[in-house]
C-alpha cells in the first residue's frame, strides 16, 4: 500500500477499480473452469463406463465360453476411439482374457483378484474396471484406459475464452474507470490545486469550485469556508502584523537611539573615568574612597607615597588606620552623625588635620571629603594630601615675615629718630644760624644809621657789603630749609587746578616788578592730582626762573600748558629768555648748582633741585631744554 | 601812651638791643621790660617766683620769641592764654623761624600776631614800629581789672 501513497489520487481510483474488476473476473473464471473440469470428468467417465458396458456385453459371450478369439474381436472395435490407449479383459479369477492396444503395443495390465468397479485419474489419463455381468453373475471385468486430451484441449479452450473475456473486460473496466474516476478525483484535484495555490501564493482570496451535494461537494464548501475564515484571519494577523512590525521599526528606532546615546555616554564615561583614574593614579595625593562603613575600598599610588601602606595592605581597612588615635572617637562619631542626620562639618570643606603614617610617625595633611550616592549605595571619597612642605614653608615665610616686621619696626623707628633729628636740626638751623646773620646785618645797619657820618665813603661801602651778603646767608638758608621740608613733609593727594595756581603765581610776579612788559599764556583747565602745596612751590619755582631768566629783554612771552604723551600728561613751562647750554643741563637739578653768575642772574640754586624733589616724590620725572640765548623749556609729568 | 608798658622776652641780646633800638627809632616811648627766658616771662606775667611780689600793671603788649631756653615761647603762650590773669594781653610772636607749624600753633594758641625776624634789619623795624603802634594805639585793651590810668 505504501507504493501507492505516492501515487496521484486518479490513478489510485484506477488502480483500484483494475484490481477489483480484475480480481472478480479471475474469481468468476476459476469458478466456471472449477466447474467445467468436474462436469466434464462426470460425463467422461459416465461416457468411458458406457463404452466399457458396451464393450463386456460384446465380450460377454467370449468370456463365458473362454473363447480368446471372440473377446479380441470385439475388442478391436475400440481402435475406432481414438482417445482409447488400452483395453483388456479379465476372467473372474483375473487373468487377461484378452486385451488391446492401439497399434498392438504391449501394456502393462495390472493384476486383478476377482472384479472390480471403479475409476481412477492419473494426470494424463483415466482408468475404468466395469464388471461384465452374465445372467446377473459377475463374469469378468472390462479394463478400459483412456487418454485425457479432450479434455486439456477443451480446458484450453476455456482458457483462451477466460483470456479474451478477461483483457476485453479489463479493457473496458480501464476506460470506464478512467472516466469515473475523474468525477470524484477532479474535485479533489481542483481542491488540492487551491490548497497548493494557497500555499504557494499564500493567496487566501483564491476558492475552489463550488461541486454537487455529495460529500465532496460538503468539502469543497467546508474548504472555501475555512479559506474564507483564514483570509479574515489572514488579514487580521497582518494588521497586527503590520502594526507590530511599524511597532517594532519605531522601538528599534528609539533604541538605536538610545543604544547611540549610551554608547556615546559609555564612551564618555569611559574617557573620563580613564582620565580620572589615570589622574588618581598618578596623582602625587592620596585619592581614596570608602563605604558606610568607613572601609577602605580604593586607594591611589599617592597613598603609598604619604602614608607607607601599599593598596593590598589597607583595603578593607578602617579610615581610622590612618589618623592618629585621638582622631578615631570623633570621626566614628561623625560619620554615625552623619548617616543619620546627612550633616557634616566636614563634607564639603578642606581641613588641615593630623595624619599617621605605617611607622606611627604624624604628618600634617590637607583633607577634602566628597560623598556620592549609586545604585550601591553611598560612598565617600577623600583627597589626601601631604602638606609637611608646605607647612614647612609656611613656618619659613611667617618667620621671614616676623623677622622683616621687626627690621621694618626697627627701621622705622631708627628712620622716625632720624627724621626728628632732622626737623629738630632744621628747626635749631633756621633759628640759631639766622641769629647771628640777624645780628650782623642789624649792627650793620645800626652802625651805617648811626655812625654813618664819621665814616668814609669806602667804609660805609664795606658796611653794605656785609649787609649784602648776611642777607643772602639768609636766603641761602631759608631755600635749604625749603628744600628739606619738601622732603619731609607728608604727600597729600588731590586734584589740583595747575592753571588757576599758575595764575596765582603769575600775580605774584607781577606784585614784585609791575614795569616788566611779559605776555604769559596760560592753558585753562590744566588739572593734576598731586600735594597742592608741593606744586605750588613747582610752579612758582618753574615761573619765577622764567621770569627771572627773561628780566633783561624789553619783552618776553612764558607759557603753562599740558598735553598728553604715551598715556601721561606732560607739563611745560617755556620762555624765552636767557636759556642754558644743553651742556650743562645735567647741573640744573643739582642743589646749590648755578649756570649763572650771581651778578648776572640772582638766586641760590636750590629751587630747581626742590621742584626735581617735588616731581620725584610724585613719582614723576622733570626734564629740561635750552638754547643759549634762546630760551628755555621745563617739561614735568607727575 | 603812658603808663603802657611793653614786654619783650627776648634771650639773645643782640636781638634784644637790636629790637630795643628799632622800636625806640619807631618813637615808642613806652616802658619796656625785657625777659631773657620763658619761665622768667611766666614768673613775672603770673606773679610768681622771683616776681611773686611785683606790684607794677600787666603789660600792654607782649613780644615773644619763640625759641627760648628753659620754657620755650609756644608752652609761655598757652600758659598765659590759659590762666585769666594774662588772657587778654595781646601777644605778638617774634620769630626768625620760617617753620609754618610755628606760626599755626602760635596762632590756635591765640597769638595775636607775628612777625618773623628778617635778616634784613630795616624790614624788621619797620615791622615792630607797625605793630607796636597798632597795638598800643589804635587797638584798645580791655579795662584793667585795677582801674589804671587810661
Amino acid at each position: 500500500m505504501k507504493l501507492l501513497s505516492d501515487v496521484s489520487i486518479g490513478r489510485k481510483l484506477t488502480f483500484l477499480t483494475l484490481v477489483t474488476s480484475s480480481l472478480a473476473l479471475f474469481l468468476s473464471a476459476a469458478a466456471f473452469v472449477t466447474y467445467e473440469v468436474v462436469v466434464f470428468r462426470e460425463s467422461m467417465v459416465r461416457g468411458l463406463s458406457i463404452r466399457a458396458q458396451l464393450v463386456g456385453a460384446s465380450v460377454a459371450a467370449p468370456l463365458t465360453s473362454g473363447d480368446a478369439r471372440g473377446a479380441a474381436e470385439a475388442l478391436a472395435a475400440l481402435a475406432s476411439d481414438p482417445h482409447v490407449l488400452a483395453a483388456c479383459v479379465y476372467r473372474r479369477n483375473g487373468a487377461v482374457l484378452a486385451s488391446f492396444t492401439p497399434g498392438g503395443t504391449s501394456f502393462p495390465f495390472p493384476q486383478l483378484n476377482g472384479t472390480r468397479h471403479e475409476h481412477a485419474f492419473s494426470t494424463e489419463s483415466l482408468d475404468l474396471y466395469q464388471p461384465v455381468m452374465v445372467g446377473g453373475q459377475p463374469a469378468g471385468t472390462v479394463f478400459l484406459r483412456s487418454d485425457l486430451k479432450e479434455m486439456s484441449s477443451r480446458l484450453k479452450r476455456y482458457a483462451l475464452l477466460g483470456m479474451g473475456v478477461f483483457y476485453v473486460s479489463l479493457a473496458a473496466s480501464l476506460v470506464l474507470a478512467f472516466r469515473l474516476q475523474k468525477v470524484i478525483s477532479k474535485p479533489i484535484l481542483g481542491l488540492a490545486q487551491t490548497a497548493h495555490s494557497v500555499s504557494e501564493r499564500r493567496n487566501y482570496g483564491v476558492r475552489a469550485e463550488p461541486h454537487g451535494h455529495d460529500e465532496i461537494g460538503i468539502l469543497v464548501e467546508a474548504f472555501n469556508e475555512m479559506l474564507g475564515q483564514i483570509q479574515q484571519r489572514d488579514a487580521a494577523l497582518q494588521a497586527a502584523r503590520d502594526e507590530l512590525e511599524q511597532r517594532v521599526q519605531e522601538r528599534t528606532r528609539n533604541l538605536q537611539m538610545e543604544i547611540h546615546e549610551r554608547a556615546r555616554a559609555e564612551r564618555e564615561l569611559r574617557r573620563s573615568e580613564l582620565r580620572f583614574r589615570s589622574v588618581a593614579y598618578s596623582a602625587n595625593d592620596l585619592i581614596v574612597s570608602a563605604d558606610t562603613g568607613g572601609k577602605i575600598l580604593s586607594w591611589s599610588r599617592g597613598g603609598e607615597r604619604i602614608f607607607g601602606y601599599s593598596e593590598e595592605e589597607v583595603l578593607g581597612q578602617e579610615l581610622t588606620v590612618l589618623m592618629p588615635e585621638r582622631y578615631h572617637a570623633a570621626h566614628r562619631a561623625g560619620l554615625a552623625r552623619f548617616l543619620e542626620t546627612y550633616e557634616s562639618r566636614v563634607i564639603g570643606r578642606t581641613l588641615e588635620m593630623a595624619g599617621r603614617r605605617k611607622d606611627g610617625s604624624e604628618l600634617p595633611i590637607e583633607l577634602s571629603i566628597a560623598t556620592w550616592e549609586t545604585e550601591d549605595g553611598r560612598f565617600f571619597s577623600g583627597i589626601i594630601r601631604d602638606i609637611t612642605e608646605r607647612k614647612r614653608a609656611e613656618e619659613e615665610v611667617r618667620k621671614l615675615n616676623e623677622e622683616l616686621e621687626e627690621r621694618v619696626h626697627a627701621r622705622t623707628a631708627e628712620l622716625e629718630a632720624a627724621n626728628r633729628e632732622l626737623a629738630a636740626f632744621s628747626y635749631s638751623v633756621s633759628h640759631d644760624l639766622r641769629a647771628p646773620l640777624q645780628t650782623i646785618d642789624g649792627f650793620s645797619q645800626a652802625l651805617l644809621e648811626d655812625c654813618g657820618e664819621q665814616l668814609d665813603e669806602a667804609g660805609r661801602d664795606y658796611l653794605r657789603r656785609v649787609r649784602a651778603a648776611t642777607q643772602r646767608m639768609g636766603q641761602l638758608i631759608d631755600d635749604m630749609l625749603a628744600l628739606s621740608r619738601v622732603t619731609r613733609s607728608e604727600l597729600k593727594r588731590e586734584a589740583v587746578d595747575l592753571s588757576e595756581v599758575a595764575r596765582s603765581v603769575v600775580e605774584e610776579l607781577w606784585q614784585r616788578d609791575r614795569g616788566r612788559r611779559v605776555t604769559f599764556a596760560i592753558q585753562p583747565g590744566v588739572i593734576a592730582y598731586g600735594d597742592a602745596h608741593l606744586l605750588r612751590i613747582v610752579l612758582q619755582n618753574l615761573l619765577g626762573n622764567a621770569w627771572k631768566f627773561t628780566g633783561k629783554q624789553p619783552t618776553a612771552r612764558i607759557e603753562f600748558g599740558c598735553r598728553r604723551e604715551g598715556g601721561r600728561t606732560q607739563y611745560h613751562v617755556k620762555d624765552d629768555g636767557a636759556g642754558f647750554d644743553m651742556a650743562y643741563a645735567h647741573k640744573l637739578f643739582g642743589a646749590f648748582q648755578r649756570l649763572h653768575g650771581a651778578n648776572e642772574f640772582e638766586g641760590t640754586g636750590v629751587g630747581l633741585a626742590t621742584v626735581q624733589r617735588i616731581i620725584h616724590r610724585h613719582g614723576g620725572s622733570v626734564s629740561a631744554q635750552g638754547i643759549p640765548g634762546g630760551g628755555a623749556t621745563f617739561t614735568f609729568t607727575l | 601812651m603812658q603808663g603802657k608798658t611793653i614786654l619783650l622776652v627776648e634771650d639773645n641780646p643782640d636781638h634784644e638791643a637790636l629790637t630795643l633800638r628799632a622800636l625806640r627809632k619807631s618813637n615808642i616811648m613806652n616802658e619796656i621790660v625785657v625777659m631773657h627766658d620763658g619761665q622768667e616771662a611766666l614768673d613775672y606775667l603770673l606773679m610768681q617766683g622771683a616776681h611773686a611780689t611785683r606790684v607794677t600793671p600787666q603789660p600792654t603788649l607782649i613780644l615773644l620769641d619763640l625759641k627760648l631756653p628753659r620754657v620755650d615761647g609756644l608752652e609761655v603762650l598757652k600758659r598765659l592764654k590759659a590762666d585769666a590773669r594774662t588772657r587778654v594781653i595781646p601777644v605778638v610772636i617774634l620769630t626768625s623761624s620760617k617753620e609754618e607749624h610755628d606760626l599755626v600753633e602760635g596762632y590756635s594758641l591765640g597769638a595775636n600776631s607775628y612777625i618773623r625776624k628778617p635778616v634784613d634789619f630795616t624790614q624788621f623795624a619797620e615791622a615792630v614800629r607797625n605793630l607796636g603802634l597798632y597795638w598800643l594805639v589804635l587797638n584798645e585793651s580791655p579795662p584793667r581789672p585795677a582801674g589804671g590810668p587810661a
